[in-house]
């Protein structure tokens, strides 16, 4: 794949942000005003400059793997919607705006496509287990793991942590599991979060805080 | 306790400042959470939820991943281009939410002006008046005008052949 080579130094891999101690944005601005920011970049690709699209891809595609694998939990599925996701904005190139962040329209296809695929395979779906000393059958990888020195009985528990904490986040309602994937584990604020789902921040706020309650109250075990 | 629950009233709100955007909440919230041990307990128990996620990690990518992108990303430019549809519909699905409301005022406007339109225009439907009610009238004036000047002169010839006997 072609690469992108872009002198200025700001610019970085990863995934949008928390505002930190930058401002509160207006909602009438215009992201693409920063040439090297990604909305331009975005604009560029969208009059067709594939290199400037493959700057995106590169930078983005191991954030939407991680946050598609958290909604649906397989790798493999998770690989084909992020791979569904870059096509998804390929094809809707020309209608993108500048008026929000690239990761806002970004995530807003990927929740998209989630969304669909839980709802597509509902009646499918079955207790999942992972293993993850189990290489993956379509690529042979095996799960990064933080620590590799456990003993049996460290990795039995850390295992069953893991599925339980999976479970009772899988266990929120849609647009709470969202916000909690967004902001907990791709670093987005609840400003962007309620860009992407289309809410008030005020909404965001109370569906974020909703559902930290609710695992607060279920991982009670876990903390 | 009275008065603690009465400060506690509606702090949620302010919590989630708390939690979710530290640096921007009130001085105020953060001076009460301080000084409520139960407020501060609350912040303390969702600070370790948060925590807690941490454990939810996820694998790192295939290799394979950018290669099959690729190959796709061919195959996609090589399909014929989407319709205007497919266009408008991506639009709709991924665009901003702002821009809804004023094609929905606009969409709404239009349908009250059709649809207000036909009403009136069924509404005020008449039967066009006869315009020849007038003309027939004239016509029929004209005809006894003639009808009396016939009269008129036959009167007239009469007196005259009396008048030569």
């Amino acid at each position: 794949m072609a690469t992108l080579v872009l002198d200025n130094p700001a610019l970085g891999a990863g995934g949008a942000l928390r505002p930190g101690a930058m401002p509160e944005p207006a909602r009438d601005v215009n992201y693409a005003q920063d040439e090297s920011s990604d909305a331009a970049i975005m604009l560029r690709a969208a009059t067709g400059d594939e290199a400037a699209f493959n700057y995106l891809v590169g930078k983005y595609h191991r954030a939407m793997i991680s946050f598609l694998y958290r909604m649906v939990h397989t790798q493999a599925v998770a690989e084909e919607l992020a791979q569904e996701v870059f096509l998804r904005v390929y094809r809707s190139r020309e209608s993108y705006r500048a008026e929000a962040k690239f990761t806002t329209w970004l995530y807003r296809i990927a929740t998209n496509l989630a969304v669909n695929y839980a709802r597509d395979t509902r009646h499918e779906r079955t207790a999942q287990n992972v293993y993850l000393d189990a290489p993956d059958e379509e690529t042979g990888t095996t799960p990064d793991l933080a620590d590799d020195e456990l003993t049996v009985e460290q990795r039995m528990l850390r295992d069953e942590r893991m599925a339980a904490i999976r479970s009772h986040v899988m266990a929120l309602p849609e647009r709470q599991r969202l916000a909690v994937l967004m902001h907990k584990y791709q670093g987005m604020d609840y400003r962007q979060i309620g860009d992407v789902l289309k809410l008030s921040e005020s909404a965001t706020k109370s569906l974020l805080f909703r559902a930290y309650q609710t695992l607060r109250d279920k991982l009670k075990d876990f903390v | 306790m009275e008065s603690t629950m009465n400060k506690c009233t509606g702090m949620e709100t302010k919590l989630a400042d708390l939690l979710l955007d530290p640096e921007s909440a009130p001085a105020k919230v953060k001076t009460h959470v301080a000084e409520c041990d139960s407020c501060r307990r609350e912040l303390d128990e969702l600070r370790a939820a948060m925590s807690a996620l941490d454990a939810l990690t996820a694998p790192e990518p295939s290799p394979y991943f950018l290669t099959r992108l690729d190959a796709r990303m061919r195959e996609e430019r090589a399909a014929p281009p989407q319709t205007w549809l497919e266009r408008l519909r991506a639009r709709f699905a991924y665009g901003p939410p702002m821009h809804a409301k004023p094609l929905a005022a606009m969409a709404l406007s239009v349908m009250l002006l059709l649809g207000g339109g036909a009403y009136l225009g069924v509404a005020n439907f008449e039967q066009p008046q006869s315009t020849t009610t007038a003309v027939v009238g004239d016509l029929q004036t004209l005809d006894n005008n003639a009808q009396l000047l016939d009269q008129l002169e036959a009167i007239s010839d009469n007196s005259n052949n009396a008048e030569a006997q």
